[in-house]
C-alpha cells in the first residue's frame, strides 16, 4: 500500500444470490458452496440460449418504504450492502466522520436509462420523467448510499470491464492511507436487466456458448461461457490504528494492491496470446507492494469466469508469478452468484473470513475436467472445504476482465485474537 | 509524495480540434454554443449546445464511438505534445472520466428498435463501446499502455477528478507517467433530462448573470499527460505547470442540488489548499465551475467567499463559452486553468451583462484579462453532491506557449 497507516477490514456486508447479511452470511454461502444461480424468475429468457442468472431475491425487508419506492433498485442494492458492512463492523449510518465511498460497476444503473428513453419514445418530451433522469448517471447509486449512510468524504464510482470490486477496494484503501478518509465503504454492484442480459447473451458471453450444459465452469475443460449474477458486496476499510482504538473486529489487513493490463485474453476455446514472462506482473507486483512471496499465499481467489480464454489467462498469470514457488489452491466464487461487479468484493469477504479467519480454501463446485490439474487440484464439493495450512498467512485476491485489466489484492492474517 | 507536473495537453472542443484553437477561442471570448445537429430536438424548452466541429459522426465511426473519437484525439494531441514515443507509454496509467459513453450510438440503435422494431445490426455494433470504460480501454490498446487502467463516473466532477485520481497514481509512484481526461459526446439522455429538469437556458448560458436561466451543454474531450517531475526532467520534458493538490468531497444531501450552505465544496477547496500546503491567498484566479443555474452559481459563490477574498481573486467560468461539457468539462477546465498560469491571462466570462449583484467576485466579463498567477484552482460540483477542486502551480521554468519547448 501507499505510505500511510496500515489499512485493514473491519466490516462486511453482502446482498447476492448466495444471501443478504454481513460476514456469517458470506462465511456460511461460501463454506455452503452450493451455487445460487438458477434459472431466472425477474424476467423471461424465452427464446435465448441462456436462461441462468444469480439473483437476489426480495429487498423490501432491508429497505424503509420510502426507499423502496423511490429509488431505483441497483441503487438499493449498494444502500443494503453499504448499510450491513457499517452495522458488520460496528458503526451506526452516520456515525463515521470522514466516511468514503467507492463504487465499482460494470454496467451501472441501464435500467434507468432504458426508463428514461422509454417515456420520451412512448410520449414526447413530455414523458421524460426528471425524477429518473439523475439516476441514468453511474454514480447516482453511491450517491443514494452517501445520503443514506452520511458519507461525506471522497466518493467515487469506477466503471470497469472486470476487476471493477477490486479496484473499488484498491482505491478505497489508497484513500485511507493518504488520509483522504478515515474509513471507505468499498465493493461493487451490478443488477441483472432484461435488456442487458438478452444482449449479452446474443453477444456469446454467457454459457452454453459452446454448447455444453448451461452453467459456470471455471478452470473446467467443459467451460463455455459465464453466468451473470446481481448483487452489492461492500466491505468497511479503515486505519489500523483507528479500528483498534475503537476495539473493532479486525477480519485482515490490506498489505498490498496493484492494477494494471495484461494481453487481452481472446474469448473462445484458445487464448491468442498468453502473458509473457517479462516483468513480475499485477500478481507479482500486489505480492511485492506486500512484502509477502507467493510460498506464503493460502488461497488464491481468482476471477474464474467461465470463459476458457479469460480463466486460462489468469491461470498462467498466477503461475508466471509464482515462478518457482507452490502454486496456491486457487478458488472462484463465480459459480454461485454469478458474474457481477460486487463479486470483487465478495471474494474479498471470503478470503477475509472463510481463508484467513478459519483457515478453508472453499472448493470449485462443479470442477471434473481442470485445464491444468497441476494448478487446479479437482476436489469435489463433497469433499469440503481443504484445512489450515500452517504458514501460510496471506491470500491472493485477483480480478481480471476480457479487456484484460486485471488488479490484485493480498490480504493478510489480522493480528492474534483479533480474527472473525 | 513525487511532485507531479503537466507535460502534455491536447483538447476536442466546440472550437475544433487542438488546443491552439480551444484556447484562442477561449482567449477572444468567442461563444461556441448553437444549434443542436447531431439528433432532432423538436418540442424542447433549450434547443442547443455546443458540439465538437468533428468530419466523423456515429455513421461513420463503424465499431468505434463518437465519445471514443473525442477521447482519441485528445489524447493523441497530449501524447505528441509530451513528446513521448510509445515504447515510453507501456508503464503509463490510463485514468478517464466518462458518463455517457457510447451512448449516443447506443441510443440510435435502441430507438430504431423500440420505434420501429427494427434491430440494426450496423447500429448494433457500437453496443461494445457503450459503456464509458470504452474510452481507456481504446487508448490503453492503443498506446500499448500497461499500467493502471481506471474509468472515474463522478458526474460532472468526472474529468477533473480523473485528473486527480491519476496525479495520486504518479505521487505515489505506482507509476511515473498517467494519461489522464474526460470525455463525453452529446447524448439525447443528457440534453432532454437537463431539460426535463428544465436547466437548460434557450439562449446560450449566462454563469453568475442576474438573469441567468440555466446552463447549456456540450461535449469534447480534455486529455493531459502527468508526470513525475524527476522522470519529465530526466528525459528532458518542460512541463506547463504543476499538479499540486486535489480536494474531492460529497455533500451527502441531495441527489442533485448542492449543499444549501456549499459546504461539501468548501472542503474540496480547502483540502486541495491543504494538500498543496498553500494558503487561499496565494491563489489568484478560480476556474469557477459555474454552469449558469441559479442553484449551481449561488452555492459556488457562497463556498468561494467563505474560501478567498473577493479582492484577491479572479473568477471566470468557461461554460459561458463551451457549455458544460460534462465529463470533459473538469477536465477541460483544468486545462484551461493550465493554460492560464502559462499565458498569464484569464479568459472571460461570456454573456455576462448584468452581473449578480450576490455574487462579489469579479468574474471577467466579456474580455480575458492579463494577470500573472501563480496559483490557480479549478473547481468541478456533480449531481450526488461530488465536489472536486484542483489546484495547479505555475512553474518558474515551465513553458510559456503552447508551442512545444
Amino acid at each position: 500500500m501507499t505510505a500511510g497507516p496500515s489499512v485493514v477490514l473491519t466490516g462486511i456486508g453482502s446482498v447476492s444470490a448466495l444471501g443478504i447479511g454481513g460476514a456469517q452470511v458470506v462465511a456460511a454461502g461460501v463454506a455452503r458452496g452450493l451455487p445460487g444461480v438458477a434459472p431466472l424468475r425477474a424476467f423471461p429468457t424465452d427464446g435465448l440460449r441462456s436462461r441462468l442468472g444469480g439473483e437476489v431475491g426480495d429487498l423490501s425487508g432491508h429497505l424503509d418504504p420510502d426507499e423502496a419506492r423511490r429509488l431505483p433498485r441497483a441503487s438499493q442494492l449498494v444502500l443494503v450492502a453499504v448499510r450491513l458492512a457499517l452495522l458488520d463492523a460496528g458503526l451506526e449510518p452516520g456515525g463515521v466522520t470522514g466516511l468514503g465511498l467507492v463504487v465499482g460497476s460494470h454496467w451501472g444503473d441501464l435500467r434507468s436509462s432504458e426508463a428514461f428513453a422509454r417515456g420520451y419514445l412512448a410520449r414526447g418530451p413530455l414523458g421524460l420523467s426528471p425524477l429518473v433522469f439523475p439516476s441514468t448517471v453511474m454514480n447516482a447509486m453511491g450517491a443514494h448510499a452517501a445520503i443514506a449512510v452520511g458519507a461525506r468524504g471522497p466518493m467515487l464510482t469506477l466503471n470497469q470491464a472486470g476487476g471493477a470490486g477490486e479496484a473499488a477496494v484498491a482505491r478505497g484503501a489508497a484513500f485511507v492511507a493518504t488520509e483522504r478518509a478515515a474509513a471507505v465503504l468499498a465493493g461493487g454492484v451490478d443488477e441483472l436487466s432484461p435488456t442487458l442480459f438478452r444482449e449479452l447473451v446474443r453477444l456469446g458471453v454467457t454459457s452454453p456458448a459452446l454448447g455444453f450444459v448451461e452453467g459456470c465452469r471455471p478452470f473446467d475443460r467443459r467451460a463455455d461461457g459465464t453466468v451473470l449474477g446481481e448483487g452489492a458486496t461492500f466491505v468497511l476499510l479503515e486505519a489500523e490504528p483507528a479500528a483498534r482504538a475503537r476495539g473493532a473486529r479486525i477480519y485482515a489487513r490490506l498489505e498490498g494492491s496493484s492494477a494494471g493490463v495484461v494481453p487481452r485474453p481472446a474469448r473462445g476455446r484458445t487464448p491468442r496470446r498468453r502473458p509473457g514472462p517479462a516483468g513480475p506482473g499485477v500478481i507479482g507486483a500486489a505480492l511485492a507492494r506486500a512484502g509477502r512471496r507467493p510460498g506464503d499465499l493460502r488461497a488464491a481467489y481468482l476471477t474464474g469466469l467461465g470463459d476458457p480464454a479469460v480463466d486460462r489467462c489468469e491461470l498462467d498469470l498466477l503461475a508466471v508469478a509464482c515462478g518457482d514457488e507452490p502454486v496456491p489452491p486457487v478458488a472462484a466464487l463465480t459459480p454461485l452468484v454469478g458474474d457481477h461487479a460486487g463479486l470483487g468484493a465478495l471474494r474479498v469477504a471470503a478470503a477475509a473470513t472463510v481463508t484467513l479467519g478459519r483457515g478453508q480454501v472453499p472448493t470449485l463446485p462443479d470442477l471434473k475436467d481442470p485445464v491444468r490439474p497441476e494448478l487446479v487440484p479437482g476436489r469435489s464439493a463433497a469433499q469440503g472445504m481443504s484445512g489450515p495450512e500452517e504458514g501460510r498467512t496471506a491470500v491472493l485476491v485477483h480480478g481480471l476482465g476480457p479487456r484484460g485489466v486485471a488488479v490484485a489484492l493480498v490480504l493478510g492474517q489480522a493480528p492474534a485474537g483479533q480474527t472473525a | 509524495m513525487r511532485r507531479v507536473v503537466v507535460t502534455g495537453i491536447g483538447v476536442a472542443s466546440p472550437y475544433g480540434l487542438g488546443r491552439g484553437p480551444f484556447w484562442a477561442g477561449l482567449a477572444d471570448g468567442q461563444c461556441a454554443i448553437g444549434p443542436v445537429t447531431l439528433f432532432e430536438t423538436q418540442g424542447f424548452r433549450s434547443r442547443i449546445a455546443a458540439e465538437v466541429p468533428l468530419a466523423y459522426g456515429p455513421r461513420g465511426s463503424r465499431r468505434r464511438s463518437r465519445a471514443d473519437w473525442l477521447a482519441v484525439a485528445a489524447a493523441d494531441e497530449a501524447v505528441a505534445d509530451a513528446g513521448l514515443a510509445r515504447r515510453e507509454l507501456r508503464p503509463a496509467a490510463v485514468v478517464i472520466g466518462g458518463i455517457g459513453g457510447g451512448m449516443l450510438e447506443a441510443e440510435a440503435w435502441f430507438w430504431k428498435r423500440e420505434r420501429d422494431v427494427v434491430d440494426d445490426p450496423h447500429l448494433r455494433r457500437v453496443l461494445g463501446s457503450v459503456m464509458p470504460w470504452s474510452h481507456a480501454d481504446v487508448l490503453g490498446r492503443r498506446y500499448g499502455a500497461t499500467g493502471p487502467q481506471e474509468t472515474v463516473v463522478l458526474a460532472c466532477s468526472s474529468g477533473g477528478a480523473a485528473l486527480g485520481l491519476a496525479a495520486d497514481l504518479v505521487a505515489q509512484g505506482t507509476t511515473s507517467l498517467a494519461i489522464a481526461g474526460g470525455v463525453d459526446a452529446l447524448t439525447r439522455v443528457c440534453f432532454m433530462g437537463f431539460n426535463a429538469l428544465k436547466l437548460l437556458d434557450p439562449a446560450p448560458c449566462r454563469p453568475f448573470a442576474r438573469d441567468r436561466q440555466g446552463m447549456s451543454v456540450g461535449e469534447g474531450a480534455g486529455v493531459v499527460v502527468l508526470e513525475d517531475e524527476a522522470h519529465a526532467a530526466a528525459r528532458g520534458a518542460r512541463p506547463y505547470a504543476e499538479l499540486a493538490g486535489y480536494g474531492l468531497t460529497t455533500d451527502a444531501h441531495h441527489p442533485t442540488a448542492p449543499h444549501p450552505d456549499a459546504e461539501g465544496s468548501v472542503r474540496a477547496m480547502i483540502e486541495a489548499l491543504e494538500r498543496a500546503r498553500v494558503p487561499a491567498s496565494a491563489v489568484g484566479y478560480v476556474n469557477a465551475h459555474g454552469t449558469g443555474t441559479a442553484q449551481n452559481d449561488r452555492a459556488e459563490a457562497l463556498a468561494l467567499r467563505k474560501v478567498f477574498d473577493p479582492d484577491q481573486v479572479l473568477v471566470s467560468a468557461n461554460k459561458s463559452l463551451v457549455g458544460h461539457t460534462m465529463a470533459a468539462a473538469g477536465a477541460l477546465e483544468g486545462i484551461a486553468t493550465v493554460l492560464t498560469l502559462v499565458h498569464g491571462l484569464v479568459p472571460p466570462t461570456a454573456h455576462l451583462d448584468d452581473p449578480d449583484p450576490d455574487i462579489p467576485f469579479d468574474c471577467v466579463p466579456g474580455v480575458a484579462r492579463s494577470a500573472p498567477v501563480e496559483l490557480a484552482m479549478s473547481n468541478s460540483f456533480g449531481f450526488g453532491g461530488q465536489n472536486l477542486a484542483l489546484l495547479f502551480r505555475r512553474l518558474p521554468g515551465g513553458r510559456r506557449s503552447l508551442s512545444v519547448s
